[in-house]
C-alpha cells in the first residue's frame, strides 16, 4: 500500500480558521470569513447574495512552482507589481525571475507565498456562474507564520487591480484532527 | 456396439486401477519394511509406463509419498526411494508435473536439500529439476520464503549464475536472468550483494549487465526481466530511487512494455512491474507519469484487446479475450500506484476518457483480482478533497464501495476501508449517505478484528467520522463502540490503533457544548485513562495527543473543574511543561492556557490554583525559550493570569 501523507502542523494545518475582511474598492463586502487550509472552501459573503462558499487550490511558491505564474493570464509585469505590493517581497524583487532564485533560502524565512484558485462552488461544483461574483481570477498571497497572518491580491485580466484581503488566525481552544488513509 | 464395447473398456480400466490401487496400499502398510519394498516396487512399475505413472496419481500416491518423504521417522533409504520415485513420475505428461505441484512438492523437496545425505539430496534434486524445467512451472515457485532465496545465495547460487549472464546461449542467458529476478525480489541482503558482483566474461558489475539487457535491440522478455531485476533491487534497497539506472533505464524500459504494440503478457508485467517499482516514491510517480503519454496508454488496457496484427492469429485474439481481465487489473494497479501522492497526477488519471466508469465497473467486477485492483486505484484517488467533491460525487462511488465490503476477502476489505477512511472526511459529500448505510456499526466490527490492520481502518475511519461531527454522529459512535471496546482499543498491541483511538477521542471532544455532555456522562472514565495513559506512556507521540485530549477537554465549561481535580493529571501536565520533547511542551502548555483561560466562569480560582502549583513561574521560565510556536503558546497562557 502506499505510504499515508504527511500530516502538516502549525496554523496552515488541519482547516485552521482565519478571519479578516478584505478591502475592496467598490461592491463592498460586509464580512469574509474564511479558512485556511490548502485546500478547503472559504466563505464569501456578499451583500446581495447569502453565504457562499467556494473551493480553492493552493500552491507554495517553491522550486517547482516559482514566483513566476506562466498561467491564469498572468505575465511577469502582472507578477512584479503583484508580489511588490507585498513588503516581504522587496528582499527577492531583483531576483525573482532569475533562473537560480535561492528557494531553500525562501523556506526559512517568516513568510510563505502562494497563489490561491478558486475553482469551483460547494456544494454543487457544476455551478459555473454567479451573479455578482467572480472566480475566473486567482490570488497572490503572503502569509507571515510569526504573526500568524494572511494579505492577499485578487487579479484577474478584467477585474479592478489590487483588490485586497487581510486574513489573521483565530486561535482555537479544542483542536479536532483528521488524517487522509 | 458402444453398449457391447462399453462395458469391456470398463472391466479393462478397472483391471488397471485394482493393480495400480495395490501399489498405493502398500504405502499405507503399518510395517516400514513392506512400506520400503512398496516404493521400491512401485519404483520399478513406472519406469517408461506413461499409464502407471498416470494411474498412481489419480489414486492419490504423491501425497502419501511427500508425507514417507518428509517423515522424521522414515528411515533414509525409504526417504531416498520416495524421491526417486517422485522424480519418475515427474518425467511423465505435463499433468503429472501439475499434479506434483498441487500436492507442494517444491517445498518438501527442498527442504530434502538441507539433508546430510547425498543420495538423499540427489534424489531430491533430480525431481526438482524435472519439476522445475517443465514450461507448466512458474519460477517463482521455487522461492516460496526468503529462507530459501538466503539458502541459495549462501550456498554460492550468485557466482554459479553470474558467468552465465555471458553465456553465447540465449536460453542461457534467460534463465539465468530469471534466476536473479526470484533471488532479488523482497531480499535485501541478496539485493545489496549483487552490487558489486562482477560479471566475468562481460567484463561489468551486475547492474550494468542489467542495463544492457534492456536494450531494445534484445528480445523483450529480457528487456522485461533485467527490469524486474532492477525494479527488485531498488524496493529493496540495494539501488537508490534517483540512481541513473532506475530513472533514465529501468523506468523509460518498463513504461514501453505498456506500449500497445506489445503482447497482453508483456504489458501487464510492465504495467505491474512498473507500479511496483514506484508505488513508494513521488519523484518516481511524477516522472512516469510524464513519460511516453502513459496515462493515457494505459487507458487502452480498458479497451477490447485488438490483435497485434491485422492478419488476426487466432490463438492469440482467442487467448486474449479470455485474459483482458489480467489488462484491466494490471491498469488499475499503475493508475493506483500513479496517483498514490501527487494531486496534479490524480486530476490527469481521473480526466482520462471513463476512468470514473471503469472504477466503478470494476468495483463490481466477478473476478476477485481486478476488484481489488479497482478499490486501490480508488484509495489513491480519495486522497484529494478535490476528488471526494467532484467526480466521487458525480459517480456515487461510495454505493458500490459500500457494497463491497460486504462478505469480502480480508485483502479487499484491507483496502475497501482504508478508501471509506477518506470518504468519511467532513468535506466528503458521501459522508452523508454513507453513515445513513450503517458505517458505524461496520466500522465498530471492524475494530474488533483479529487482523490489527483492519482494526487500523476501523478506528481511523471512525476518527475521521468524528472530526466535526455533529452530537448525533458522536454519540452514535460513542454508543455502539461502547467504553469498553474504548478501552481495548487504547492498550491495542498495535501503536497505531492506540493512536487513531487517541485521535478519536480527542475529536469526540472537541467544542465546548460536546465536552461537557461527554464528560458528564463519561467523565470519570475518560480521566482514568487520561490519567493511565500519560503514567505509562512509552512513546512521545501518544503522550502528544494524550495532552492534546487533556486540553481540549480543559476547553469545556463544566469539563475544566474534572482536571483541576485531579492532581496527578495536573502533576503530569508541569512535568512535561519542562520536558526536553518541544511538542510535549507546547501541548502542556495549551492545557494550561485553556483552564485559565480569562473569559470563563471560575477562571480566577483555576488561576489561584494553577498559581501555587508553580504553573505560572515555569511559565515565566518557558517564555525565554527559542522555539517561536512555545513561546507565542506560553505568552497566550501567561496572559491569562492578572
Amino acid at each position: 500500500m502506499a505510504p499515508p501523507l504527511k500530516r502538516t502542523r502549525g496554523r496552515l494545518a488541519s482547516r485552521a480558521p482565519f478571519r479578516g475582511s478584505p478591502v475592496r474598492k467598490r461592491s463592498p463586502v460586509t464580512q469574509m470569513d474564511e479558512r485556511l487550509s490548502p485546500p478547503t472552501p472559504p466563505r464569501l459573503v456578499l451583500q446581495e447574495f447569502p453565504v457562499l462558499t467556494t473551493f480553492f487550490d493552493g500552491e507554495i511558491i517553491s522550486k517547482s512552482r516559482p514566483f513566476l505564474t506562466r498561467k491564469w493570464d498572468a505575465d511577469e509585469d502582472v507578477d512584479r507589481k503583484h508580489w511588490g505590493k507585498f513588503p516581504a517581497f522587496y528582499h527577492y524583487s531583483n531576483t525573482f525571475n532569475s533562473d537560480d532564485f535561492d528557494y531553500e533560502e525562501l523556506k526559512e524565512s517568516d513568510f510563505v507565498f502562494m497563489r490561491w484558485k478558486e475553482h469551483f462552488l460547494v456544494p454543487d461544483h457544476k455551478i459555473k456562474d454567479i451573479n455578482g461574483a467572480s472566480f475566473a481570477g486567482f490570488y497572490y498571497i503572503c502569509f507571515q507564520k510569526s504573526a500568524a497572518s494572511i494579505e492577499g491580491f485578487y487579479y484577474h485580466r478584467s477585474s479592478e487591480w489590487f483588490q485586497s484581503l487581510t486574513l489573521n488566525h483565530v486561535p482555537e481552544h479544542s483542536v479536532p484532527i483528521y488524517e487522509f488513509r | 456396439m458402444a453398449c457391447v464395447e462399453a462395458p469391456l473398456l470398463t472391466s479393462v480400466l478397472s483391471e488397471v486401477t485394482a493393480a495400480s490401487r495395490h501399489y498405493v496400499d502398500r504405502l499405507f502398510h503399518h510395517d516400514p519394511q513392506h512400506v520400503l519394498q512398496g516404493v521400491v516396487d512401485m519404483k520399478n512399475a513406472v519406469i517408461g509406463n506413461n499409464k502407471q505413472k498416470a494411474n498412481l496419481i489419480v489414486l492419490g500416491a504423491v501425497p502419501r509419498l511427500l508425507y514417507l518423504l518428509q517423515q522424521k521417522e522414515s528411515s533414509l533409504e525409504l526417504r531416498t526411494e520416495c524421491a526417486i520415485v517422485l522424480g519418475s513420475l515427474a518425467m511423465g505428461t505435463q499433468n503429472n508435473i501439475k499434479s506434483l505441484l498441487d500436492c507442494q512438492a517444491v517445498p518438501a523437496l527442498l527442504q530434502g536439500l538441507l539433508h546430510p545425505d547425498l543420495a538423499f539430496i540427489k534424489a531430491c534434486l533430480g525431481c526438482l529439476r524435472t519439476i522445475l524445467t517443465s514450461p507448466v512451472t512458474s519460477v517463482e515457485l521455487l522461492y516460496t520464503t526468503p529462507e530459501h532465496q538466503t539458502f541459495l545465495f549462501s550456498n554460492g547460487a550468485v557466482p554459479t549464475i553470474a558467468p552465465l549472464l555471458a553465456s553465447p546461449i540465449y536460453k542461457v542467458r534467460i534463465e539465468a536472468l530469471k534466476c536473479f529476478a526470484v533471488l532479488t525480489y523482497e531480499n535485501p541482503q541478496v539485493s545489496l550483494a549483487l552490487v558489486d558482483v562482477v560479471v566475468e566474461g562481460e567484463g561489468d558489475l551486475l547492474p550494468q549487465v542489467f542495463v544492457r539487457m534492456m536494450r531494445r535491440d534484445e528480445p523483450i522478455e529480457m528487456q522485461l526481466t533485467a527490469a524486474k531485476c532492477l525494479t527488485y533491487m531498488c524496493r529493496a534497497g540495494a539501488l537508490r530511487p534517483d540512481d541513473v539506472v532506475i530513472v533514465l533505464k529501468t523506468l523509460p524500459c518498463l513504461v514501453r512494455m505498456c506500449s500497445k504494440e506489445r503482447l497482453l503478457e508483456e504489458r501487464v508485467e510492465g504495467a505491474e512491474t512498473l507500479a511496483y517499482l514506484i508505488e513508494m516514491d513521488i519523484e518516481l510517480q511524477r516522472l512516469a507519469s510524464i513519460t511516453d503519454q502513459l496515462i493515457p496508454t494505459l487507458a487502452d488496457y480498458f479497451k477490447y484487446p485488438t490483435p497485434v496484427s491485422p492478419i488476426a492469429d487466432i490463438k492469440r485474439l482467442d487467448h486474449d479475450l479470455k485474459h483482458s481481465h489480467e489488462l484491466r487489473q494490471a491498469a488499475f494497479k499503475l493508475y493506483a500506484a500513479l496517483g498514490a501522492n501527487d494531486e496534479d497526477i490524480r486530476k490527469k488519471v481521473i480526466e482520462t476518457e471513463s476512468m470514473m466508469d471503469q472504477i466503478v465497473t470494476g468495483l463490481g467486477d466477478p473476478i476477485l483480482k481486478v476488484q481489488l485492483a479497482a478499490v486501490r486505484c480508488l484509495h489513491s484517488l480519495s486522497r484529494s478533497v478535490q476528488q471526494l467533491r467532484t467526480s466521487f460525487q458525480d459517480h456515487a462511488v461510495w454505493k458500490p464501495l459500500m457494497k463491497l465490503l460486504q462478505k469480502v476477502p480480508d485483502e479487499v476489505l484491507m483496502v475497501a476501508s482504508s478508501t471509506l477512511c477518506n470518504l468519511l472526511l467532513e468535506f466528503s459529500p458521501s459522508k452523508e449517505p454513507i453513515l445513513e448505510s450503517g458505517a458505524v456499526d461496520l466500522l465498530c466490527d471492524l475494530t474488533q478484528s483479529e487482523n490489527a490492520a483492519l482494526r487500523v481502518n476501523g478506528v481511523w475511519a471512525l476518527m475521521n467520522m468524528a472530526f466535526q461531527a455533529e452530537q448525533k454522529v458522536k454519540t452514535d459512535i460513542l454508543q455502539k463502540l461502547g467504553s469498553e471496546q474504548l478501552l481495548r482499543l487504547l492498550s491495542d498491541s498495535d501503536i497505531t490503533v492506540m493512536m487513531k483511538t487517541l485521535g478519536l477521542l480527542r475529536n469526540l471532544l472537541s467544542t465546548k457544548p460536546h465536552i461537557d455532555w461527554i464528560m458528564s456522562g463519561h467523565g470519570k472514565q475518560i480521566m482514568q485513562i487520561v490519567s493511565l495513559t500519560l503514567e505509562g506512556a512509552q512513546d512521545p507521540e501518544v503522550t502528544e495527543q494524550t495532552l492534546c485530549i487533556v486540553a481540549n477537554i480543559a476547553d469545556g465549561t463544566l469539563a475544566k473543574e474534572l482536571i483541576m481535580s485531579h492532581t496527578d493529571v495536573l502533576q503530569k501536565m508541569k512535568f512535561y511543561l519542562t520536558h526536553s520533547n518541544v511538542k510535549l511542551q507546547i501541548a502542556a502548555t495549551l492545557c494550561v492556557s485553556n483552564l485559565a483561560w480569562h473569559e470563563e466562569e471560575g477562571a480566577l480560582e483555576r488561576q489561584a490554583r494553577l498559581r501555587d502549583l508553580g504553573f505560572v513561574e515555569i511559565l515565566q521560565q518557558l517564555s525565554q525559550t527559542g522555539d517561536p510556536s512555545l513561546a507565542d503558546k506560553v505568552k497566550t497562557a501567561l496572559q491569562q493570569f492578572p
